[in-house]
């Protein structure tokens, strides 16, 4: 016979890590990024290097829709930020 | 930052012809299956550092072709590196044939100092070098590059986008997987440098990436990289020079053990563990063969290095016959400096971070302590790919 421990069952806590971050973003009327605001200071874009969408899980109440930018910053930064189609906001992400 | 880059064009061949007095009126390819170095005469006829040695060969069908000697390369270079590590407080090696001094504090004026090292190195090394000062590396070493050899020219501050604009875009490093591959530039119409300074920074890294933003500084004469100074490492050498030529693998091997006892016993050693011996022969015509042996983990034992260096020597001996023999202990290290075998056991090291984990709880009570798992590593969204799941041990 096995004594119960009472310990809880299971892999314990979790937690998701690469979480969108959001961010400040200006932005042109095609929408396209013209500066972030990384710690609290504004960085020019100064390419955009890469463009790219992802669709998923349209089935769900919650679908996800993103746009991906990858950008050149003016201080010689890469980043990669989105913006959610769902909601219009704007969050940084590694990919 | 005033540079000088002292540069001795077609080091190679250089120090070929110092060795072969034969060779001083005639074309020169140094290399394999491609040419590593060839003579002005051979560059003249359209052969470059790089160019198929069979194409080499069509061009100049009157060279004398040779192998690569390459320890022997580096043994002169080091030569000309101390004799100008006498002039300047910092010397970076750069490529074979080229370095980098800075002007800083020193007394003297720019181009008298460059001169004073030209005649020293063609004093010392008999090697005459063109010498280039600009305010970074890469200018330094385009105007030395474009000197007559024993000439010093400087360019006044300022002016290194000026002079590098006609310049080819050849010149520019390519990095280890270059991206700016001549043809790319070239199906873009760009030629020269000033062609690619006068684009936007933004659009040419777009193209190239970081590499691209790289070229793009030097072509505008930004150049910020560092002087790295020579790294002088301690060593124990020893050499023995055998009684006649011999191609004997008993012999050789013998005379190698000899020298690893006795630079084992040598009083530089001091005692201290050696990560890695260089057996390095002179062969009969003047040629070098060396072999450097890593040993797995750093050893104090001369019985242990001499069984992994004769076991590397078997593996690939001199092809010619040896006149001189030489051995050189490097990496000399406390006994903390043993190199921990790569694929230690999991269970050991599992053993390790429990036992971490445990003095930690024991410490801090509710220690959070997580480990990165894999959830659906083929996910498209990024966050769902891996989780950082709580230790339990």
């Amino acid at each position: 016979m096995v004594t119960d421990t009472g310990a809880a069952g299971g892999p314990g806590r979790i937690r998701q890590l690469n979480r969108p971050r959001p961010l400040r973003v200006e932005a042109d009327a095609d929408g396209r990024p013209t500066a972030i605001w990384l710690a609290g200071r504004r960085c020019a874009v100064e390419a955009v290097l890469e463009r790219w969408r992802i669709d998923d899980e349209w089935w769900r109440e919650r679908p996800i829709s993103r746009l991906y930018y990858r950008l050149a910053l003016e201080d010689g930064r890469v980043v990669t930020v989105y913006r959610d189609l769902v909601n219009g906001r704007w969050a940084k992400q590694a990919y | 930052m005033p540079i000088a880059c002292v540069y001795v064009p077609r080091f190679a061949v250089e120090v070929e012809r110092q060795r072969r007095n034969d060779l001083a009126a005639r074309l020169v390819l140094i290399g394999e299956a491609t040419v590593f170095d060839c003579s002005l005469g051979a560059e003249t006829s359209g052969v470059r550092p790089g160019t198929r040695m069979s194409e080499a060969i069509g061009l100049c069908r009157q060279a004398v072709v040779l192998p690569p000697d390459i320890p022997h390369y580096q043994r002169r270079f080091e030569e000309a590196l101390d004799v100008l590590e006498g002039l300047s407080p910092v010397v970076d090696a750069g490529v074979l044939g080229a370095a980098y001094l800075s002007l800083e504090g020193l007394p003297a004026e720019p181009v008298p100092f460059a001169e004073e090292a030209i005649s020293a190195l063609r004093r010392r090394t008999g090697l005459m070098a063109a010498v280039g000062i600009a305010g970074g590396k890469f200018a330094a070493w385009t105007v030395a590059r474009a000197a007559r050899p024993g000439l010093a020219k400087a360019l006044p501050p300022g002016e290194e986008a000026a002079f590098l604009a006609p310049l080819s875009v050849d010149l520019l490093p390519a990095g280890d997987s270059p991206p700016l591959a001549d043809w790319r530039l070239r199906l873009l119409g760009l030629e020269t440098m000033g062609d690619i300074a006068r684009l936007p920074l933004g659009a040419f890294q777009q193209q190239f990436g970081p590499e691209g933003k790289r070229c793009w500084e030097l072509a505008n004469g930004i150049d910020n990289e560092p002087l790295l100074p020579r790294v002088r490492e301690e060593t124990v050498v020893r050499r023995l020079q055998m009684p006649a030529p011999t191609v004997a693998l008993e012999a050789i091997l013998m005379g190698v053990e000899r020298l690893v006892y006795a630079a084992y016993g040598g009083p530089e050693r001091g005692g201290r563990w050696v990560r890695k011996a260089v057996v390095r022969a002179i062969l009969d015509a003047g040629e070098s063969w060396e072999l450097p042996v890593p040993f797995r983990e750093a050893l104090a034992d001369p019985r242990d290095a001499w069984f992994a260096i004769k076991c590397a020597i078997a593996r690939r001996p001199p092809q010619r016959p040896v006149e001189e023999l030489e051995v050189e202990l490097v990496g000399l290290s406390a006994e903390s400096g043993r190199q921990a075998a790569m694929f230690e056991s999991k269970g050991r090291l599992r053993g390790q971070v429990e036992e971490a984990v445990r003095q930690l709880r024991a410490h801090g009570g509710q220690a959070s302590i997580g480990k990165v798992v894999e959830v659906e590593p083929w996910s498209r969204i990024p966050e769902r790919r891996a989780a950082l799941v709580e230790y339990d041990s």
